[in-house]
């Protein structure tokens, strides 16, 4: 009897505690309306969203000791709520059904915030969902916004869909002298990762190349190239991977907030055939510093950044840094083309795309769009390395009527750089430093088919403090259809194992 | 007689209580201020994103439950006592294990002083590219340990006598010889780095005079010690006037850098240096590279939040805070900045930060134009300067790195001024090498000045051929004039900064 007691009791508690915590999650019926909208982080206030892309989950950033939100689109709606730490997080399922049924519409978003007994509510912000899909996943690097240590860096690949991140490889986690190394420029073909590289930099170093599937170290150093090789871009179709070779220093302002400038002292391109294992030179120039190639989707052409400085002809290496810290802000990149031939395997007569330098300005990562359009880019002030550049923004030129024109409502007042277009050529990603100047975050926005950008956002976490809390910069992000299937473990065992297939140098491509 | 004879037999001398007592002591006392910046230097939040680095690494739980623990030392007292009491316990529990005669018990001691000995051993490497919570992980994976096998020994012998004899009465001695034996070896071996820890403990709370006389009274001041002094006698206006009452005589140590090289741990304090120089950018830099080699800690978290501070990059000195506060017991540092935050106007009229505006440089450059480390080669470098402030920075800079080309270049804009001392000391020996450069200087009063440098001429001379005597026989008489540090201090050759291809990446 007293044992039935006992449990009809905490029967009746629980019942009552879950009766208690159901009426605790409604949205309020009765609340006061203000004109203000609510501040939120990440800003995903009148957006244009993906239809698959995971939850916006966002924090409330008003003063309250909880939170509803309601989201409503197409007779449906979606609710989510917080305590005290504002962090509004959306069901996963829930999410994806809610945004399948309001694809191509307008989602209103309603928050509530409750303060003392009283419940006020925000002005209403919208999303809009577009048509179209994004690509599946978006691989990027984690690293510090440091200067020249580094420690423990990886690439990694994030499934948009949801929250899922994969390691595609780690160099450690603890410090280890003799093996440490540094990984980057992680480039894949065509948005599928069945054809991908990166580079290792330090112990262990050289390039993975993963060609039909099959991963292998090389060694892409030869006497005839001036440098390692550096930014990669693959042909679409053919085993073919253009690279920048760059010879890259660094130099630390002592007053300035933009901290680092990053100069080339030199840099060509080069030409690597990664069935045959041969290497080209394509542009071979003292005077000339020629960088970050970029594949037309069709093959045919070559775009590329170049800086035309002529008192570094011939220059003894030795001279070179001063020279370059001396007039750092007079270095102007431009943006040309050469086409290139197939069947020979050469490449053809520059011309100008963009006269950077008759604007005062200088180009970096020249991107085309997949249907051929259009050609993103990131223009800075000076140099090449805009991610420490405040200025930096991304303009877009029409490749088939020759406007330029600045995403006005992608940029930001702070960095805009790196950035990549999605197999579809509606969303394109790129980095950014414009939530604390430092610490760079990838945004994704929606370019619809007047090649009119919208309101970039940042890419979606579980956790939406996630982006305050973590002390890393997001690097070099590139969309992809499909998951890296090499596992971190076998590129792991290729890179510390073997010393790197050397190549073959087969001349000029041009 | 017989029941007394047995109560004697079985009395408890508090051996373990004495035992506690020493080491709590030593823990909390002698070397509390070190062990607080082992806690500065470590982090610690109830959050998976920022502990992931830690948590990832191999007994990354461990050491998260001993950063933890750590967390007490932000108030030395009680985190000694929490350390010490781990400690006792641990001998404890061994003794319990163990059936160790009673005679002996005494001797146990050695392995929680054993323990803190290796900590000792550190030196200024204790909280320099270490994970400092092995100061608390270590304890608590023993008596974990001990605590399983302790339990599995009563479980199996209940009735066991191990540990239970009352202990000798000279048992209790041991702990107390090994303690003064300790504290000894800390009055004299490491003065310099218990005065480090208290002086970098002083900066956050801006203790300027107290750091000044806390960095006079060490036995034997090292570098550390000096950039602090210079530091406080910065910010209170005093550098031209108190900076040699510190002997210069600097001990020798090195730090272990993480690729196993030895250094002069320059960037102990040049974080704090390079910030009070005026070129907060470099603070940020050095920061920076230190939180990419080790993970996050307190230190330097706060260190970056007032770079950028100062910089006026207030969203980034936001994040900082944000991290910050998610570990307990920083509200107070955190509070602060978030006034500035709200009021950034403040920040240039701080009493604190004025004294940095005052000497940041004129126009951009690029660190790499100055010789190492930065604070020094900034310093002794300037031509052109935001206040008079800047260019007294810069001219005792000089006089510091003994450069008196430098110094009377620079000096002479004041030439028709009234001259620190210093300055007329440091124009006056120069003499020796030009006579005629007193004329340029019109207000040096000559002849009290070069009758003073006389006397010190003559009383020097006889040590030019053995000056590590010369500096201890003329200290009491000549300490604080300059000749005397020009002549017999600070001899030893400039640091060595420590640099490692290997970790660098070229470019980020």
């Amino acid at each position: 009897m007293r044992i039935q007691n006992i449990i009809i009791s905490m029967t009746c508690a629980a019942v009552a505690l879950i009766a208690t915590s159901c009426s605790r999650h409604s949205i309020p019926a009765q609340f006061t309306e203000v004109a203000e909208e609510p501040k939120i982080f990440p800003d995903y206030k009148d957006i244009v969203i993906p239809p698959n892309i995971a939850p916006m989950n966002f924090m409330v950033r008003c003063s309250a000791d909880r939170y509803a939100v309601r989201l409503t689109a197409e007779g449906r709606t979606l609710d989510a709520f917080a305590g005290e730490d504002g962090k509004i997080q959306f069901s996963l399922d829930a999410w994806h059904q809610f945004l399948a049924a309001a694809k191509g519409k307008q989602i209103k978003c309603d928050v509530y915030a409750e303060a003392g007994d009283k419940w006020t509510k925000y002005k209403s912000f919208t999303m809009t969902v577009a048509p179209d899909d994004i690509d599946g996943y978006v691989s990027y690097r984690l690293i510090e916004p440091g200067y020249e240590i580094y420690r423990q860096i990886g690439l990694y690949q994030r499934h948009l869909t949801d929250f899922d991140v994969h390691t595609i490889y780690e160099n450690n986690r603890q410090y280890d002298d003799k093996n440490n190394h540094c990984v980057n420029c992680h480039n894949y073909q065509n948005w599928h990762t069945n054809n991908m590289l990166f580079h290792i930099r330090g112990e262990h170093g050289g390039t993975m190349i993963v060609l039909n599937g099959r991963s292998e170290k090389m060694n892409m150093k030869s006497d005839s190239v001036l440098s390692s090789s550096v930014y990669p871009t693959w042909h679409p179709t053919k085993p073919w991977i253009v690279f920048s070779s760059n010879k890259t220093g660094q130099t630390f302002h002592i007053l300035d907030r933009q901290k680092i400038e990053v100069v080339d002292l030199a840099s060509d391109l080069i030409f690597y055939d990664a069935k045959r294992k041969v290497i080209k030179n394509i542009i071979k120039t003292s005077g000339d510093m020629e960088t970050f190639p970029c594949w037309a989707p069709d093959g045919k052409r070559l775009y590329y950044c170049v800086a035309h400085v002529p008192d570094m002809n011939n220059m003894p290496d030795s001279l070179r840094p001063r020279y370059i810290t001396g007039h750092y802000q007079q270095l102007h990149y431009n943006i040309m083309s050469m086409p290139f031939d197939e069947a020979t395997q050469k490449f053809g007569s520059s011309r100008m795309e963009v006269d950077c330098e008759a604007m005062g300005k200088s180009a970096s990562v020249p991107r085309i769009s997949p249907d051929g359009r259009y050609m993103l880019f990131t223009l800075g002030p000076y140099g090449q390395f805009h991610i420490w550049h405040k200025d930096a923004d991304l303009y877009i030129k029409d490749l088939k009527r020759g406007a330029i024109h600045r995403l006005n409502e992608a940029n930001s007042t702070n960095t805009e750089s790196y950035h990549a277009w999605n197999s579809t050529g509606r969303w394109i990603v790129f980095s950014s430093r414009r939530d604390d100047g430092s610490y760079t975050r990838l945004y994704i926005s929606y370019i619809d088919r007047n090649g009119k950008d919208h309101k970039a956002f940042m890419m979606p976490q579980e956790d939406p403090e996630q982006n305050v809390l973590l002390l890393k910069s997001y690097n070099v992000p590139e969309f992809t259809r499909d998951a890296v299937k090499v596992p971190a473990k076998l590129f792991r065992r290729i890179i510390y194992r073997t010393d790197g297939t050397p190549v073959t140098y087969g001349g000029f491509a041009r | 007689m017989a029941k007394t004879a047995q109560r004697r037999k079985h009395i408890n001398v508090p051996y373990y209580l004495v035992l506690l007592l020493s080491l709590w002591a030593f823990c909390g006392w002698v070397y509390g201020g070190v062990f607080y910046m082992s806690e500065q230097c470590s982090y610690f939040a109830w959050d998976a994103t920022l502990m992931h680095f830690l948590l990832q690494q191999n007994l990354g739980f461990l050491k998260a439950a001993g950063r933890f623990l750590l967390l007490f030392y932000r108030y030395p007292v009680l985190g000694g006592l929490l350390l010490s009491s781990m400690l006792t316990l641990v001998v404890w529990l061994l003794c319990r294990i163990i059936p160790i005669p009673a005679r002996f018990r005494g001797l146990t001691a050695l392995i929680p002083f054993g323990f803190l000995a290796y900590f000792v051993g550190l030196n200024y490497s204790i909280n320099y590219h270490r994970e400092t919570s092995w100061l608390f992980s270590l304890p608590l994976a023993a008596l974990v340990i001990l605590a399983v096998v302790y339990l599995i020994k009563r479980w199996l012998a209940p009735h066991s006598s191990a540990g239970k004899c009352g202990d000798k009465w000279y048992s209790s001695l041991v702990p107390v010889v090994l303690l003064a034996a300790f504290t000894t070896f800390c009055a004299l071996r490491r003065s310099d780095l218990i005065t480090t820890c208290s002086l970098q403990r002083m900066v956050e709370s801006r203790d300027w005079e107290e750091m000044t006389d806390k960095a006079l009274a060490c036995r034997q001041p090292s570098r550390s010690v000096a950039a602090y002094f210079a530091i406080a006698l910065a910010e209170t206006g005093q550098l031209q006037s108190r900076l040699f009452e510190l002997p210069f005589q600097y001990p020798h140590y090195k730090v272990r850098e993480m690729d196993g090289q030895k250094s002069d741990g320059v960037a102990i304090y040049s974080l704090d240096a390079d910030f009070y120089a005026g070129i907060p950018n470099s603070s940020y830099h050095e920061s920076m590279e230190i939180m990419v080699k080790n993970g996050p800690q307190l230190f330097l978290l706060k260190k970056l939040a007032r770079a950028a501070a100062v910089n006026g990059e207030y969203r980034l000195c936001w994040k900082y805070l944000t991290i910050i506060d998610r570990n307990p017991f920083e509200s107070g540092f955190t509070k602060r900045y978030r006034e500035f935050l709200h009021h950034p106007r403040t920040i240039a009229s701080d009493p604190e930060f004025r004294h940095v505006y005052a000497k940041l440089p004129v126009e951009d450059t690029f660190e790499q134009r100055y010789r190492k480390p930065l604070f020094m080669g900034y310093s002794t470098t300037l031509y052109a300067g935001r206040s008079f402030e800047a260019l007294d920075a810069s001219l005792m800079s000089l006089l510091y790195s003994k450069d008196q080309r430098g110094f009377l270049d620079r000096v002479r804009i004041l030439s028709n001024t009234q001259l620190a001392p210093y300055y007329q000391q440091a124009v006056i020996s120069y003499t020796l090498r030009d006579p005629n450069i007193l004329s340029q200087f019109p207000t040096i009063e000559k002849n009290m000045s070069l009758t003073r440098f006389q006397t010190f001429v003559r009383e020097a001379q006889m040590y030019l051929s053995d000056m590590p005597r010369g500096e201890k026989e003329l200290k009491a008489e000549w300490l604080n004039y300059y000749p005397y540090y020009l002549y017999f201090e600070n001899l030893q050759t400039s640091t060595s900064t420590h640099s490692n291809e290997k970790e660098k990446a070229g470019v980020n």
